[in-house]
């Protein structure tokens, strides 16, 4: 397909764009380079991410107990590090480059400086891998002072940040100059809107974690001092939020895949809008899960944060939890499925990747992830809870069997679309979000039975076996070990699910380069 | 853009009805438990 020039309003620069015959876009070549390179990058934090998540979790498997602790902690970091900022935060990355140039047929503000966003980002994210694996860094994903990380791990973390503020800023500036340019008419897209809602969010969840970063940098160089119940507090500011971040752009990839799959539209844009915007002021409130039991904040600060402010933020999960399934079901009942109060479900099309992916990952998140979050997001209830594993079961189903789940879905179509290859093993395709899906369910719910049950999280020695050895007796519920067991199974099929990932996105890079034929990526 | 009713869905109106039977199962559960616990030990 030849590319076709056009020209920019500003400065006499030209883009070259290309049309996709299939989906009619105009592509911005400039910006189609920085989505690949984005999204390999991200493949490649989430097999690192991966591959400590298969170690971690058969050390925490009490019958094998794999790790010495030295390298639990260390690898504890980088799975944390990998895939809650490294995976994401690089696929979202692609993500705003797709929204604001693919879907608003738009160019690209400011190419030079995207690259120098992505070096800095890819930069940082070797230096805290590189920190982390040479056993300078075990201070896991928080990094709570006083531990005491290299300074190179937290000035990796500060120049990753600063990459991802200047992707946020060229997505908005892209934005303004799609609308002077004229792209498009009316309100942007709702996916676009989606990521728009994610980008507002990440720029004061990146502002946060600079108040964080930024004086424990100094303090670690030997300037100044640090507080650390300053640091949590401004450090949950960015590490929670940053999992609204994924939360609002998972929401508009669910979107983009009800409408790419089933040809769905939104049941009541402007709610689902609202929704969104409830996002905004809100869901950053969510931070307060991690100081609910801090002695540092008065009750107020926890009384407002975990009853108004909550509520309105997940009034706004609520909202997207019925429209997208909503959607579903009224395109399919269109089709012509209309068989009792299930035959569209029945009937949908559960072989295609980016279906499937979409309703485990709304069925992982909307039954499993929302629901033990707002459970511990209770002043009260959070007591039981805090530092159990039944906080790592909540974020497994949200930011894992949610986010990354329909993050692989959408990859399906974008390595088509964007990439301009097939799909490497095709049958394989169809397992993937299955497997992943399933294993990351059964990790999740078996973590928060655990967890329930009184097991520690963030802790080498869950079952408190080398306790014995200094004379203190641990009796731990018969059916503890037996849920740490179920996770360990979990984690081998999700482990299994993201190998088949890797390779399927690694083996379509080596496919001969054609033009998507079709929107569905098994026909593409 | 024609705006659809809710109504339209009504096996996802079933399915929202459990979300929401599920959550406060949930909730409720947790409450209990933690009525149990307390005095905490």
């Amino acid at each position: 397909m030849a590319a076709i020039a056009t020209p920019g309003s500003f400065s006499g620069t030209r883009s070259n764009f290309r049309v996709c015959p299939v989906t009619t876009f105009k592509v911005d070549l400039a910006a189609e380079r920085l989505i690949i390179w984005n999204a390999v990058t991200a493949i490649v934090a989430l097999t690192l991410g991966g591959t400590y998540a298969l170690l971690i979790a058969l050390t925490r498997w009490p019958d094998i107990h794999l790790l010495d602790p030295g390298w639990f902690y260390r690898l504890l970091t980088g799975h944390g590090m990998n895939m809650l900022v490294f995976w994401m935060v690089f696929f979202e990355a692609a993500g705003l480059y797709f929204g604001a140039c693919v879907l608003l047929n738009a160019r690209l503000v400011g190419v030079k400086l995207a690259w120098v966003a992505y070096l800095l980002m890819l930069v940082g994210a070797v230096m805290v891998n590189v920190i982390i694996l040479m056993g300078r860094a075990d201070v896991m994903f928080s990094a709570y002072p006083p531990l005491e990380a290299d300074p190179l791990f937290y000035l990796g973390y500060i120049l990753f940040a600063v990459g991802a503020i200047l992707v946020c800023c060229i997505f908005l500036a892209t934005l303004v100059m799609a609308r002077v340019e004229r792209r498009y008419e009316g309100s942007v897209p709702l996916a676009v809107f989606g990521l728009l809602t994610a980008a507002i969010i990440a720029l004061f969840t990146l502002a946060s974690g600079a108040v964080a970063l930024i004086p424990t940098l100094l303090w670690r160089l030997g300037i100044g001092t640090i507080d650390p119940g300053a640091y949590r507090v401004t450090f949950w500011g960015f590490g929670h939020s940053a999992q609204q971040v994924n939360l609002s752009a998972m929401i508009a990839i669910w979107y983009s895949l009800a409408t790419l799959t089933v040809g769905s539209k939104p049941v009541n844009e402007k709610l689902s809008r609202f929704a969104f915007f409830l996002y905004i002021l809100f869901i950053n409130l969510g931070s307060m899960h991690h100081l609910l039991v801090d002695p540092g904040l008065g009750t107020m600060a926890k009384f407002f944060n975990t009853s108004y402010a909550m509520y309105l933020a997940v009034l706004g999960s609520l909202i997207h939890a019925f429209s997208i399934p909503a959607a579903v079901e009224v395109a399919l009942r269109a089709k012509g499925y209309n068989k009792g109060l299930f035959g569209w479900l029945l009937n949908a099309p559960w072989k295609e990747p980016g279906f499937s992916s979409l309703m485990l990952s709304l069925f992982i998140f909307g039954f499993l992830g929302g629901p033990t979050g707002v459970v511990l997001g209770a002043g009260q209830l959070n007591l039981l809870a805090h530092n159990t594993w039944r906080i790592t079961g909540h974020f497994h189903a949200t930011v894992v069997g949610g986010t990354t789940l329909a993050f692989m879905g959408f990859t399906y179509y974008v390595i088509p679309l964007i990439f301009r290859r097939p799909l490497f093993a095709k049958p394989l395709v169809r397992w993937q979000p299955w497997v992943y899906g399933i294993g990351m369910a059964l990790v999740s719910i078996s973590m928060t039975w655990a967890g329930y049950l009184g097991t520690p999280r963030r802790h080498w020695d869950v079952t408190f076996a080398d306790a014995a050895k200094v004379g203190i007796a641990v009796q731990l519920p018969s059916l503890t070990n037996l849920s740490l067991t179920v996770t360990g199974i979990g984690a081998l099929l999700a482990v299994t699910g993201g190998i088949l990932y890797v390779v399927i996105c690694v083996g379509s890079l080596f496919m001969p380069k054609r033009e998507a034929r079709a929107l569905d990526p098994m026909e593409a | 853009m024609k705006k659809h009713s809710g109504f339209e869905a009504p096996g996802t109106l079933v399915l929202s009805f459990l979300l929401l039977v599920w959550i406060g199962f949930l909730w409720f559960g947790s409450w209990v438990t933690l009525a149990q616990a307390w005095p905490m030990k």
